[in-house]
């Protein structure tokens, strides 16, 4: 509990640096990769990330020195490049972009490692903490790392309120925005530029791979909750705020337990949760889902088939016994107690003893679906020409799902009129 | 007959990458880092060429070999190791490459209760011995015998050498004694970035801390660095060192946190612990290292 003071507080100079360094590197970071991912291009941070590190070695092997500027420059113009040469693969030749992003990562980085190698072997001299451009190291922050993210953060931030529609209209409608005859290639390039923005101010602290996480995962786990880009946006900012701020409160808990890799794991758990548990889209909610429309198909078959066979009655009784019905409909009997129960509890059938009821409820619901039924039949064979024996089985699965708007429809398009019934009435006998 | 054509060339291609015999190397050493390379430079005479793997400034645990080592390993007759599993993977290589190669791991001469046994090493054992001189002078004393035998050719000439580095090795352990007392005794404790300096400590009678702990490939958290900085406030610690195969920034990042609590700790400057300095500096060579060390710590730590 002292510890959780201790850091929510953040009393500990080092523990600020950290945390306040993650939550700006963090927000900025998934904000620029939401657009990468609309645009179905969030590989994109990933490959560019990758492609920095011959950038950084040869910097290095350049300048001769450490010093991030130098690096940092370096690793902008391989960042750059390798866009350069994924557009250029995809707009010639039979390449998609999928392909394109493999080339390019493992080419840069293939490069890159290779020229990390070279340097350590020749005598270029103090080398020491370039690999950390490759994984990183979060727990180090220094003030001036809070300076650089805030500055990207406060950047990134005014560019997208400044841009939000145009930014918008580049991930859904391209052609519509250049109809309107705005600047379609700049503000793609405004989108890369603030891509290559971001993953150079933060391969110095957090690494490569880090920085990869942080662009992809916030935006793909939030897409679960959301489907409004002010929202998703939010969602995903407060996702990469949270993995921030998780992480390196796990790695103030004990000794060797480094915040980089932590603040993925938070990441990777909050993508979790959202796979199971968010609302529509989630696991957990398909399944409920599913399970309440098994449940309406099994009681909706239940009450048609009831109203089926009164309808072939002369004398027609609303109590009708167990034994009765299942003379004319085949049921297992987990099945039959199952679809009865699920017919009672919507209170279309009352169980009485030895059989059951229908009810006025039941009687309407019944009829409804058996009009639904044979009007989809009668649809399928005069206006889709389908053969007769196919039509019933698709009759059994639409007539759940067809609402009244689309009952008045078919009626128009078989030019029926609104009182026309293709069954019997009952007339239920007290 | 076009497929059985296409089956000899691809046989006579895969073949023709083994029918390579690897030619041994007479009168060379092979050995891994920087800093055996110059110890062993100081013990045979300059007929016989010495080669060592790792470059100078080159971490030693993050070492990634490449093809043209290998080459370098198939064709050398005789291989000086670090030993206490330094160089992890490529010693199993290498001591299952070939039987007829001499191979000798330096740090194997030592006797078991000289070896500094810590959790954090593979098999237990802190494989930094270089940093105590004396551990050298003793390994050299022993490596002499092995060489004479390997090269009887230069028996006379390796003697002569051997004989004046043990002299000198002598010599350099009374000097660090003597800068490194200088430092008052509360002040004795070096801080760095990973646990290279055990022997070193125990040698010359200081204690170290690291951030690290004992490989630069393990790595470190939040916790770690809070601790730290709590350790340096409390002891009063007057300055911390950075390694030279070690990137400064996590120390700085120490030394910011301690500023901000109100402690001004230095960065007391770059130690040589695994690998040697550039060819241009006082630590191009093992013992321009260690006095080195020994002058940055005591400078460092006296006030």
């Amino acid at each position: 509990m002292e510890d959780f003071l201790d850091f929510m507080t953040l009393r500990e100079p080092s523990v600020r640096y950290v945390v306040l360094s993650c939550i700006l590197l963090g927000a900025a970071a998934s904000t620029v990769g939401v657009f990468g991912f609309l645009r179905k291009r969030s590989l994109v941070g990933e490959t560019v990330a990758h492609s920095m590190l011959p950038g950084i070695g040869l910097a290095f092997i350049i300048s001769g020195s450490r010093e991030p500027i130098f690096l940092v420059t370096g690793a902008v113009i391989t960042g750059w490049m390798s866009m350069g040469f994924m557009n250029w693969l995809t707009n010639r030749g039979p390449i998609k972009i999928d392909l394109a992003l493999a080339i390019t990562l493992t080419g840069f980085f293939a490069i890159g490692i290779g020229l990390m190698t070279y340097i350590q072997r020749g005598s270029f001299g103090d080398h020491s903490g370039l690999d950390h451009y490759i994984f990183g190291r979060a727990a180090a922050m220094k003030p001036d790392d809070i300076r650089v993210f805030g500055g990207l953060a406060i950047f990134v931030f005014i560019s997208v309120l400044l841009l939000f529609k145009e930014f918008m209209g580049i991930c859904f409608n391209k052609e519509f925005l250049s109809v309107l005859g705005l600047p379609v290639r700049f503000l793609e390039f405004a989108i890369s530029f603030l891509t290559i923005l971001a993953i150079s101010s933060g391969i110095k602290a957090v690494g490569i791979v880090l920085m990869a996480a942080l662009m992809i995962i916030p935006a793909a786990a939030a897409r679960y909750w959301t489907g409004n880009l002010r929202w998703l946006l939010t969602l995903a900012i407060a996702f990469g705020i949270i993995a921030g701020i998780g992480g390196a409160y796990i790695s103030f808990q004990a000794h060797s337990l480094p915040t980089g890799p932590f603040i993925v794991i938070v990441l990777a758990t909050i993508t979790a949760i959202s796979v199971v548990f968010a609302p529509e889209k989630g696991l957990f909610s398909r399944w409920a889902r599913k399970r309440r429309m098994n449940r309406r198909v099994a009681a909706e078959n239940f009450v048609k088939e009831l109203y089926q066979i009164l309808e072939k009655k002369t004398e027609q009784y609303a109590r009708i016994s167990k034994t009765e019905f299942l003379k004319h409909v085949v049921y297992e009997r987990e099945s039959f107690f199952r679809s009865l129960r699920w017919a009672v509890a919507r209170g279309w059938i009352v169980p009485v003893v030895d059989g059951m009821k229908i009810t006025e409820k039941g009687l309407i619901r019944g009829r409804e679906l058996n009009r639904l039924h044979r009007l989809w039949e009668i649809y399928l064979a005069r206006k889709a020409h389908t053969p007769l024996e196919k039509v019933h089985h698709s009759a059994e699965i639409i007539e759940h799902i067809l609402t009244p708007e689309l009952e008045a429809e078919i009626r128009i398009e078989l030019d029926l009129c609104e009182n026309f019934s293709p069954q019997n009435e009952i007339h239920i006998k007290a | 007959m076009k497929k059985t054509g296409l089956l000899i060339a691809m046989c006579a291609i895969l073949f023709s990458c083994n029918t390579e015999v690897a030619e041994t190397n007479k009168d060379s050493i092979l050995t891994t880092t920087s800093i055996l390379g110059d110890i062993l430079r100081n013990m045979v005479p300059e007929e016989i060429e010495v080669i060592n793997l790792m470059g100078p400034g080159t971490d030693p645990h993050l070492y990634k070999a490449s093809p043209s080592d290998y080459k370098h390993i198939r064709e050398a007759g005789f291989i000086v190791l670090a030993g206490l599993h330094l160089e992890g993977k490529m010693a199993e290589v290498i001591s299952g490459l070939d039987k007829e190669k001499e191979v000798q791991e330096f740090a194997s001469f030592l006797p078991k209760e000289q070896i500094i046994n810590s959790d954090g090493f593979a098999d237990g054992n802190d494989p930094h011995m270089w940093m105590d001189v004396e551990l050298v002078r003793y390994c050299v004393l022993k490596l002499r015998t092995d060489l004479v035998q390997w090269f009887p050719e230069h028996s006379q000439k390796i003697d002569l050498k051997c004989e004046e580095y043990i002299n000198k090795l002598g010599r350099l352990n009374r000097e660090v004694l003597g800068i490194l007392s200088k430092v008052p005794a509360e002040n004795r404790v070096i801080i760095t970035s990973h646990d290279a300096l055990n022997y070193f400590a125990r040698a010359y009678n200081y204690e170290v801390r690291s951030l690290q702990g004992f490989s630069t490939a393990a790595d470190f958290g939040l916790k770690d660095i809070t601790v730290l900085v709590d350790y340096i406030i409390e002891r009063e610690v007057p300055a911390i060192f950075v390694e030279n195969i070690v990137s400064d920034q996590a120390l700085k990042a120490v030394q910011a946190a301690c500023a901000e609590r109100g402690f001004a700790v230095k960065l007391g400057g770059s130690l040589y612990t695994d690998a040697l300095g550039m060819e241009s500096t006082k630590a191009s060579t093992y013992e321009g290292m260690i006095r080195m060390n020994a002058i940055t710590i005591s400078r460092a730590l006296q006030n």
